[in-house]
């Protein structure tokens, strides 16, 4: 991806701190002169300047935002996300661009540009209050892609996890009926009994501490 | 001595060997002890789905349809690809308060489930484990609320793929 004016270290890029008026006068001097003759950045502000346009346009000068913890949990989710598969694809190389995406400042312009698409006629009407929230997700397997999201269609929160491995075909899939399982704290284990009320399955730990399922009647 | 503990001791030594997800020691007997009644923080229904578009490949098991997640295909068509949806398998389950839980529809996709206590304005907040046999896929916080299921989507398979759905009974539905 084309990043332009790229600033490595953790300060906001030039043109940035050029909009929000926190250049000291003989920076802006210079900054200006470098904007005249790139039309590169002056693209990059002709886009932050529409972004800001458009915040104003749609959002009355104060409001609750809707769905605020929600939208705000989300996108520190996905932001964990882009951090790690930053760290996973250039542990060494961390580019300002993607430090800047990460400020409190477009975390509030990202919450708020969401705001504006379910303001919209036809967005969503439920109560965020009354959602299922996912506040983090780690996937162990760095292949494994996970996306969080609500879904108002079908009142539901769905985890989306890209890149796992194919079960195959011919792996018989077996499924069971259970009822609430009984704890036996001397083995840490779980028995679970079906529609039968006999023991269909039950889950244990084994020396590795991984969860082993032993079924009676297999 | 509990035959429980037995199983246990049994179990723990064959995980010298690395794992299939049915070890099947045969000469126990179903552990029929009464085990304790923990505490509790709630009750969820998991579910092991099979979603395809062609019918042909549904497995035929026949599953009465969730109390708590009505027209549940129509939801998780309106969020997944694909046409037919089928119950593969299902498990109610307390969360235990002081206790991991197991929501086990299946031995090839699983849930481990702990409670990190319940939310005042109403659900639960869970660590949630989701496991393909001896494997975490995933790893999530969450608070999961009534009425607003959890939709995780699995592997695919035989021109399909595996969902898992979770949802939270109300206090009067976990009773």
């Amino acid at each position: 991806m084309k990043t332009p004016h790229e600033n490595h270290d953790a300060t906001p890029p030039d043109w940035m701190r050029w909009l929000d008026e926190e250049m000291p006068a003989d920076e802006r001097a210079t900054f200006e002169q470098t904007l005249a003759g790139s039309p590169e950045l002056q693209a990059e502000v002709a886009s932050a300047r529409e972004l800001s346009r458009l915040l104003k346009q749609e959002l009355p000068g104060e409001m609750e935002m809707p769905h605020a913890d929600f939208f705000n949990s989300q996108i520190q989710v996905r932001l964990a996300q882009m951090d790690q598969e930053e760290r996973r694809a250039a542990p060494a190389a961390r580019s300002g661009w993607l430090t800047w995406l990460r400020t409190p400042w477009l975390i509030g312009a990202a919450a708020a540009v969401l705001g504006i698409l379910l303001l919209r006629p036809g967005g969503d009407k439920s109560d965020s209050q009354l959602d299922t929230l996912v506040m983090s997700t780690y996937a162990p397997n760095p292949k494994v892609i996970v996306s969080a999201f609500h879904s108002d269609e079908a009142e539901a929160t769905v985890l989306m996890l890209e890149g796992l491995e194919e079960l195959p075909a011919d792996r018989k899939v077996v499924g069971w009926h259970l009822d609430s399982g009984r704890v036996d704290p001397a083995s840490a284990s779980t028995a679970f009994t079906g529609a039968s009320g006999q023991v269909e399955v039950v889950v244990m730990r084994d020396a590795q501490n991984q969860p082993r399922l032993w079924v009676p009647r297999s | 001595m509990n035959r429980f503990l037995l199983l246990g001791l049994a179990l723990s030594l064959a995980a010298a060997v690395p794992s299939s997800a049915q070890p099947a020691p045969a000469s126990a007997s179903a552990p029929a002890s009464p085990a304790i009644r923990p505490a509790t923080d709630g009750k969820v229904w998991g579910a092991l789905i099979y979603a395809t578009d062609a019918a042909e490949k549904l497995t035929g098991i026949k599953s009465a349809p969730p109390q708590l997640l009505p027209e549940w295909d129509k939801k998780l068509a309106k969020v997944f690809p694909w046409t037919h949806f089928e119950i593969v398998g299902q498990h109610t389950q307390d969360v235990f308060r002081e206790y991991e839980s197991w929501v086990v529809p299946s031995s090839d996709l699983f849930l481990k489930v702990d409670s990190k206590g319940p939310d005042a304005g109403g659900g639960v907040h869970l660590h949630l484990q989701f496991w393909r046999q001896e494997k975490v896929l995933l790893k999530t916080d969450a608070l999961l609320r009534p009425k607003s299921p959890l939709f995780i989507s699995g592997p695919k398979w035989r021109d399909g793929q595996l969902l898992f759905v979770l949802v939270l009974a109300e206090e009067a539905d976990s009773k």
